[in-house]
């Protein structure tokens, strides 16, 4: 027995490739997405259960490490993809996703309704269905009133203030799309380049790490390792609604928040336009939207979805989103600057 | 040529061939276009050097606590050994991110030790060198730990019975019987150090501690720029190289605790010094090991309530039919290399067949499934879900472990074994058969372990090519963390402790 043994694998892996399971299928759509949509409660198995229910045809989710490789997935395949659907590509991605020359514009008529603040780009490449405001979340045992009041009201003042609470923890730029979104916003914050810079040195002591995604630095931050986290204001609703927790708090600018619109994208070479018109319906659809809240705990991009009680009792911030989309080299280059900027940590 | 020499030779070759090729085709795009770059080389010499001041750094000080406690253990009565050895075998396989939590929770500034040192902080060289020791001492434990209990004391008792204290005896025996299993171990730690990189970004706290595989992963996952990624890997892989031919190819690991008979030279002579290497050995493996694995029972063991068992089910039925996979076809491959590096007769080959089974410890899994869904991209839909994307990288970076496990077991088949079975008529397939596997035994069921422990704790392949959603502890862990749930994060994290435990456990029962 022992003897065919190796024969009986090498025989069984050889009929398990050829029986390998198709992408392709007609009746079926395939949308590349991210890793943090699927699992049982996740946005990604609403999503598929209301398109069968709806359509008849299957949705299949193809999950991503991030959002960044579900792009690069696409980019390596070309307009060979099997794929149809990009689901959740952010504005930290938009300019670069648009470069690939890979995605076809969506009807006019997939966008009405939906909130002015959620905007990817005049030339609808992207449909956006969800959003969020960057904020810093801290926790009201550990600050008081007074050192929360005394942190200003701009990103600028926050980061440059002598405020004797000093801890925050952040994502990393380089490979978090949150942390991108946040550097974005200190752009936006600081008028010109020396200010941009002076802030992030004078912020850089006041942080005790950077951590390499959302969840490491909200993981920290819970530990009690840091006084406030970079984060989105929807964080509190998690707290209020699945904790019954008001601890967690929101520090609000005047001057208002960055903005994270996430959005879903064509694959232009696909042909199954009804499926996919069908979609991206249902995607930004009330029944779909209203969901959104309790599952990606970000905003629905529909105007006027009806919202659970503890997102409804956020506050609702200005929004600042990014003017002009960054070219990949200013990209590559704000990124190199940063590194020098923070690279003084003590 | 025998039959079953040419079918391992086919399987190995094979393997060789979908580990070089991928990686061949990312290094081209970076040999043909390095012109394009436009890199501040300035900081790319920085982060290169960081790279190996870090592991060199973590390499040591692993070296010190690890060498240290194998000795300790090895050479000396102290209570609990097999808990330590059960343990250390664990720490290697956990998902970093759950790691480097745990052991803020014990040395952050509000952690279990930390908080009585507010000034000191755990972020930077203290972080990164206790996560490195947390992972790494294992290696230092286990191979020097081998080579303590295979050693002959007769050489020892000679120099003590002719007045030779017992530092001398130390230094001057003893040490140099283990001076290649440290050498060895210090490399292969310092090549696991230098592709580091969740550890490298909480503990460190900032971007001055940046590592190769920070920037490898900026340049795949984030700029999906190959090019670079291809000249970053290179580097690391020619600092691997270095390392590898420095550490030698000889094998020496064997995973599992086995006690002997012998003779205890430095067994303290008064039951105070007994008590006293007790309760140091014990408090350092406490603060550097046991501590963050409690504070991850503490924080997970009261949400395990809160996780479904039939997630619970459904998870550990995926993680262990995956980690199976793994292990079947990781034990396969390094069993056929090491067959052939024990049987070819050329020394050359041997050479050869040996270092490219140890290859692959020298290449990141983000690296090698960059490179392999550049190279094919369709290899994502092979099998159900992508699953044989996964299987395939999974085992590749289980082969170095598992061949030194094969490779040292062959080792010990002695040649009048084989002469004896030859001249009563055995064929090659009956020697194989019923001398060697069953002489083998152990080795498979070691390598077998190996394969599931990488599986369990692996999570970049799995995010990079399944794609149905399915989950094994470590990505149910990253997914609870994504939303908020970190207590049952911690409950997955514990689970997953428990589960490799149980499975060492089985085999040190099955193999006793």
């Amino acid at each position: 027995m022992i003897k065919v043994l190796p024969f009986v694998l090498l025989f069984y892996s050889f009929f398990r490739f050829l029986g390998a399971t198709s992408l392709v299928k007609s009746d079926s759509l395939n949308v590349y997405t991210y890793d943090a949509m699927m699992g049982q409660s996740g946005f990604g198995e609403v999503l598929k259960k209301v398109f069968e229910q709806k359509t008849g045809a299957k949705l299949k989710l193809v999950s991503f490490g991030s959002e960044g490789e579900a792009l690069n997935q696409l980019v390596i395949e070309g307009e060979k993809t099997k794929a149809d659907i990009l689901l959740g590509i952010d504005s930290s991605l938009s300019s670069r996703a648009r470069a690939t020359k890979l995605f076809a514009p969506i009807s006019k008529e997939l966008f009405e309704g939906l909130d002015p603040v959620a905007d990817l780009g005049s030339d609808r490449l992207f449909l956006p269905f969800d959003f969020g405001y960057l904020a810093f979340i801290y926790h009201k045992k550990r600050l008081s009133e007074l050192e929360v009041s005394g942190q200003l009201s701009n990103l600028r003042e926050f980061m440059i203030s002598k405020a004797p609470t000093k801890r925050v923890v952040i994502a990393d730029p380089r490979t978090s799309s949150l942390g991108f979104s946040f550097l974005r916003w200190t752009q936006e914050s600081c008028s010109n380049q020396k200010l941009l810079q002076q802030c992030w040195e004078l912020f850089a002591p006041k942080l005790t790490t950077i951590a390499p995604s959302w969840s490491g630095a909200y993981g920290l931050f819970l530990q009690g390792e840091a006084d406030w986290v970079l984060s989105y204001t929807t964080s509190r609703a998690y707290h209020l609604e699945k904790e019954n927790n008001d601890s967690y708090n929101i520090l609000i600018f005047k001057e208002g928040h960055g903005l994270q619109v996430e959005g879903a994208a064509v694959i232009k070479s696909s042909k199954k336009r009804d499926l996919i018109q069908a979609f991206l319906k249902l995607l930004v659809s009330e029944e779909v939207q209203k969901q959104l809240p309790l599952t990606q705990w970000m905003y629905p991009a529909r105007q006027h979805t009806p919202l659970p009680k503890s997102f409804k009792d956020l506050p609702n911030p200005k929004a600042i989103s990014f003017s002009n989309e960054l070219s990949e080299d200013d990209r590559k280059k704000l990124l190199v600057d940063w590194i020098k900027w923070v690279s003084h940590l003590k | 040529m025998n039959k079953i020499l040419f079918v391992f030779s086919i399987v190995s070759g094979a393997a060789l061939v979908l580990f070089i090729l991928p990686l061949l085709n990312l290094f081209t795009q970076f040999l043909t276009i390095t012109n394009s770059l436009h890199e501040d080389w300035a900081v790319l010499l920085r982060i290169t050097f960081f790279t190996c001041e870090q592991a060199l750094l973590s390499s040591f000080v692993a070296g010190v606590f690890g060498c240290a406690l194998a000795f300790i253990c090895f050479e000396t009565r102290v209570v609990g050994v097999k808990v330590i050895a059960i343990l250390s075998h664990v720490t290697f396989f956990l998902p970093a991110l759950i790691v480097a939590l745990a052991i803020v929770g014990v040395w952050g500034n509000h952690g279990w030790v930390g908080k009585f040192f507010p000034e000191s902080g755990v972020y930077g060289w203290l972080g990164i060198l206790l996560g490195h020791l947390f992972f790494n001492f294992s290696v230092y434990f286990r191979l020097v730990g081998q080579s303590l209990l295979e050693s002959e004391k007769s050489e020892e008792k000679v120099a003590l019975s002719l007045g030779a204290n017992r530092w001398v005896v130390f230094w001057s025996v003893t040490f140099q019987k283990i001076k290649k299993s440290v050498i060895q171990s210090f490399f292969l730690v310092f090549i696991y150090c230098l592709s580091s990189f969740v550890i490298i970004l909480i503990l460190g706290g900032g971007p001055r501690f940046t590592s190769l595989e920070v920037a490898i992963y900026q340049a795949i996952k984030v700029d999906f720029n190959l090019k670079l990624a291809a000249l970053l890997a290179s580097i690391q892989l020619l600092f691997c190289f270095v390392a590898h031919l420095f550490s030698g190819t000889a094998s020496e690991v064997r995973i599992g605790f086995r006690p002997r008979l012998q003779e205890l030279i430095y067994q303290c002579r008064t039951g105070v010094g007994e008590k006293l290497v007790f309760a140091v050995t014990w408090f350092f493996f406490c603060l550097v090991v046991l501590l963050p694995m409690i504070y991850l029972f503490v924080k997970g063991g009261t949400s395990i309530s809160k996780l479904s068992p039939n997630d619970i089910l459904g998870t550990l039925k995926f993680s262990i039919l995956l980690g199976l996979k793994v292990a079947i076809v990781s034990s396969f491959l390094a069993f056929s290399s090491a067959y052939l590096a024990r049987h070819f007769r050329s020394e050359k080959v041997k050479r050869w067949v040996s270092f490219s089974s140890i290859l692959p410890v020298a290449v990141s899994n983000m690296v090698f499934g960059a490179a392999l869904l550049t190279w094919a991209p369709s290899f994502r839909d092979l099998g159900s879900e992508g699953l044989w994307g996964v299987v395939v990288i999974q085992a590749l970076s289980a082969l170095p472990l598992s061949f030194r496990i094969f490779s040292e077991s062959f080792s010990k088949i002695e040649n009048e074994i084989y002469f004896s079975a030859k001249s009563l008529g055995a064929s090659h397939s009956q020697l194989l058969t019923q001398v060697e596997l069953p002489m083998l035994k152990k080795s498979i069921a070691s390598s077998i372990v190996t394969g599931l422990g990488i599986s369990l704790g692996e999570v970049g392949a799995l995010l990079l090519f399944e794609s149905s959603g399915n989950a094994t502890f470590s990505i149910w862990l990253f997914r609870l963390m994504g939303k908020y749930q970190f207590g049952e994060a911690n409950a997955v994290g514990v689970l997953l402790l428990f589960t490799m435990v149980c499975i060492f456990l089985v085999k040190e029962s099955w193999e006793h």
